[in-house]
């Protein structure tokens, strides 16, 4: 099962997409919108289109750190304890396949998916406008992404 | 049932050709397999065809000719103002006859068809054959050069019309049809419980129809006002800023101002993809994610998991006779193993599970802020050099205001910038939303596309609903769509076919030649070349032709008119030879040039006996003398018609004389 994109976040992010070296940066932009918010969606098949099985260039060192991050939030979602060991096995378990290129079950990957389509309809409330350019859409996005972090600071577990 | 079509002669009378009747049988309900008919220029070999087709076609059927069409065709002199070309058929061994009668005082034309059954009025084939006498496909067996031509010509398509019409692959789309029919019908037809609702839901769709092609038909208007007012735009500016260079005292400090925000715009770009690769991390983004993840780590050390025990080890333990302690194993204790193995997880789990904990270990460190730390010193720069290219930009636009204040035009063209970016911005905006994602608005203020789509699509399936139909349309899809990829395998398969069957006959006709057809797609398309040699696009047609024509499931008559005219005299020979293998039945009009290197080869080649005929207009004394003593010899009207080979391969005449000759006559 692959990394699937929005259609319309594909056209949302055209003005910047030269300037960007992967089409999966649209993607992680979204996934942590999502992930630092919790929004997650699931839009009909035909608004999404495939984009990668696994994870590729610079995120491929940090893919791990990504499914990691995901399982952190879904536990947290979940309200598992960290001390409970035979839910917190279940659950890590769910997610991940040591097999798939991205280490990720087919939950897993409709989990990641889901928090990435549904970080864009965030990123379409933040931004009033699409973007037009990357040195002034980063420090933005980071900006955003900083508060709803801090915003959710209960502690997992 | 294998369809067989021979034909058995004609007759005609009163026509612009002379009047005569051939016979191409050799016994009763066999044809001659191979049929040469020389006419001589002048001896309307071309209305003979043109009327043979009409016949077998029913091209004018139902006053299909206009009334000077059919004048056109009668007899000069013809007195008692009509005539007739009569056509006979075998068709499966009965025969049918194809009238035409004409009435040159009415300038009319009429069909008559004869079967076993008696005579009818009209074009009147056996459905058997109806298929094959369409005007389209007649063409294909009563031949001519220029056909050839367009059967490996893109400009046309009837390479592509002969197959789907030969193999009926129409039928798949009439299929198709019969169904969406059904359903329409069943959808219309059923009285709806609810009618008010069903009237409701229609218009609806009707509506979101109409008004999503209106916004896409807006959307592309708008994006082509974009397009160009941008490329507008683009020259415009071009020209100010070589005008702007070109101001002298001026000159120098734009360069250098512009070389200036030229750099600092490099520097933006290069920080900007630092920041961006520095993005990446997300730990770096916020440091509470970076805790975050080093809490889940710790925490599942604490937790001890993964295991150091995977789940493989239990699973083995539970086979084996003794546990590790020593005590035996009862079949309750292995049952039991078997359960508590999986809240293990498995060998592969577990290395992964490791991989992650060494990443989130060796990539975040002990430190997790400091990475953010570093995005934000990054920020910083990235802002820093932001703010200075703004100052650049700024000491640019003071100069250029400074030199267009000294320069009406400069203004003028300046003035002409600042309304095309306003207009482009403002297209730029109208296009924008017909890309809205907002579904909040009613359908006639919603302009968003996807949205408009995505509401039809809704107002669809809940038509289908109230109609209890919905799963009759599905139905209706999947048929249609087996239906639409049956005719294009079909399509595809029999092409394949053909052109391989085609391409072992051109290898017979012309094995020194590497020309063969690569595929058919529309017109027939040659490999590596777009066409042909007269005598090579010739014998590529015949070839094509004849693995049409000489099939399990039909065989038809092929009739050609000069058959070896284009072809060059090395090639003659080979086609000739290939001729009687193209069909059951071979007829083709000849001239005398094209007797040379034919006739032999095609004899040796064909069933004997091969038929021949010689048919000239009367008037020239000597001819007519000489072909009289002949032992077959029919006289009409206005014309001579002898059988036999002696006097078809003396036969010569130069056209000035012959048409001297009649013209005397």
């Amino acid at each position: 099962m692959p990394f699937r994109l929005r259609k319309d976040a594909r056209d949302w992010f055209r003005g910047i997409q030269s300037t960007l070296g992967l089409d999966f940066d649209i993607y992680y932009f979204c996934l942590m919108a999502g992930l630092a918010t919790g929004r997650r969606t699931s839009p009909p098949a035909s608004e999404a289109t495939d984009l990668a099985q696994d994870f590729p260039g610079d995120y491929r060192s940090r893919g791990r750190t990504l499914v990691a991050l995901l399982i952190a939030r879904e536990l947290k979602t979940l309200g598992v304890g960290y001390k409970e060991r035979v839910t917190l096995h279940k659950e890590i378990s769910k997610l991940i396949d040591p097999q798939s290129a991205a280490h990720l079950s087919s939950i897993g990957m409709d989990a990641m998916n889901q928090y990435s389509f549904g970080g864009f309809d965030v990123l379409t409330e933040w931004f009033e406008d699409r973007p037009r350019h990357l040195e002034t859409f980063l420090p933005q996005l980071r900006a955003r992404l900083h508060e709803a972090v801090s915003n959710d600071t209960a502690s997992p577990g | 049932m294998a369809n067989t079509i021979f034909l058995a002669g004609w007759e005609v009378e009163g026509l612009r050709c002379p009047d005569h009747k051939i016979s191409l049988e050799k016994a009763p309900e066999q044809v001659h397999a191979v049929s040469l008919i020389q006419m001589p220029n002048g001896t309307g070999k071309t209305t003979t065809l043109h009327l043979l087709r009409a016949a077998l076609s029913g091209a004018a059927e139902s006053d299909a000719w206009t009334s000077a069409q059919v004048r056109g065709l009668a007899k000069r002199g013809n007195e008692n103002g009509t005539g007739f070309f009569r056509v006979v058929l075998l068709v499966d061994g009965r025969r049918v006859t194809i009238s035409l009668n004409f009435d040159f005082d009415q300038g009319t034309v009429k069909y008559t068809t004869t079967l076993t059954s008696g005579m009818k009025a009209g074009f009147r084939p056996p459905q058997s054959i109806e298929k094959f006498l369409m005007p389209d496909f007649v063409n294909f067996f009563v031949f001519d050069g220029e056909l050839a031509e367009h059967l490996l010509s893109r400009q046309h398509t009837d390479a592509q019309t002969v197959i789907e019409n030969l193999f009926q692959l129409s039928l798949f789309t009439e299929v198709a049809g019969v169904i969406g029919r059904y359903y329409d019908d069943q959808t219309d037809g059923r009285s709806a419980t609810e009618e008010k609702g069903l009237s409701r839901r229609r218009n609806r769709v009707g509506y979101l129809r109409s008004r999503l092609a209106q916004m896409k038909r807006e959307k592309s208007e708008w994006n082509t006002k974009f397009e160009t007012t941008k490329r507008a735009l683009t020259r415009n500016q071009a020209q100010f800023e070589a005008a702007l260079e070109k101001q002298r005292e001026h000159g120098e400090r734009v360069a250098a101002a512009q070389l200036q925000l030229s750099t600092a715009h490099s520097a933006v770009e290069r920080l900007a993809q630092e920041v961006l690769g520095r993005f990446r991390d997300p730990y770096a983004v916020a440091s509470a994610l970076g805790a975050e993840l080093m809490f889940l780590k710790t925490s599942l050390d604490r937790v001890k998991l993964p295991e150091s025990t995977a789940r493989e080890f239990f699973e083995e333990l539970a086979e084996e006779e003794q546990c590790v302690c020593g005590r035996e194993l009862t079949d309750e204790f292995r049952q039991m193993i078997r359960e508590r193995a999986k809240h293990y997880l498995g060998s592969d789990d577990v290395s992964l599970l490791n991989a992650l904990k060494t990443d989130i270990s060796s990539l975040i460190g002990p430190e997790p802020s400091l990475h953010e730390k570093d995005l934000d010193g990054r920020l910083e720069r990235l802002l820093s050099a932001i703010r200075h290219e703004d100052e650049c930009q700024t000491v640019y636009n003071g100069l250029e205001t400074e030199a267009v204040a000294g320069d009406p035009r400069l203004q003028k063209a300046k003035e002409e910038i600042e309304r095309l970016q306003a207009a482009l911005n403002e297209f730029d905006s109208e296009r924008q939303k017909y890309d809205s994602v907002d579904d909040s608005a009613g359908d006639d203020r919603t302009f968003g596309i996807r949205i408009l789509d995505r509401r039809l699509e809704d107002a669809e399936r809940k038509l289908a609903e109230i109609t209890d139909t919905i799963s009759l349309r599905r139905r209706r899809d999947v048929l249609i769509r087996i239906m639409a990829n049956a005719r294009e395998k079909a399509r595809l398969g029999i092409s394949e076919e053909l052109c391989r069957e085609a391409n072992e006959r051109i290898g017979e006709v012309m094995p020194d030649n590497a020309i063969r057809i690569q595929s058919i797609d529309r017109c027939l398309v040659l490999e590596g070349q777009e066409g042909g040699s007269a005598g090579e696009t010739l014998s590529v047609a015949y070839a094509f032709l004849a693995t049409l024509f000489n099939r399990v499931e039909h065989q038809l008559p092929f009739v050609v008119d000069s058959p070896a005219n284009p072809i060059d005299l090395r090639v003659r020979a080979k086609v000739a030879e290939l001729i009687p293998k193209l069909t059951e039945q071979f007829v083709a009009f000849t001239i005398s040039s094209e007797r040379m290197y034919f006739i032999e080869p095609l004899e040796e080649s064909a069933t004997p006996p091969v038929q021949f005929f010689t048919l000239f207009r009367k008037g020239s004394a000597d001819l007519d003398r000489d072909a009289n003593r002949e032992p077959v010899v029919e006289e009409s009207f206005d014309g001579i018609l002898v059988s036999g080979r002696d006097f078809f391969c003396r036969f010569h005449i130069e056209k000035e004389e012959y048409n001297h000759a009649v013209s005397a006559s």
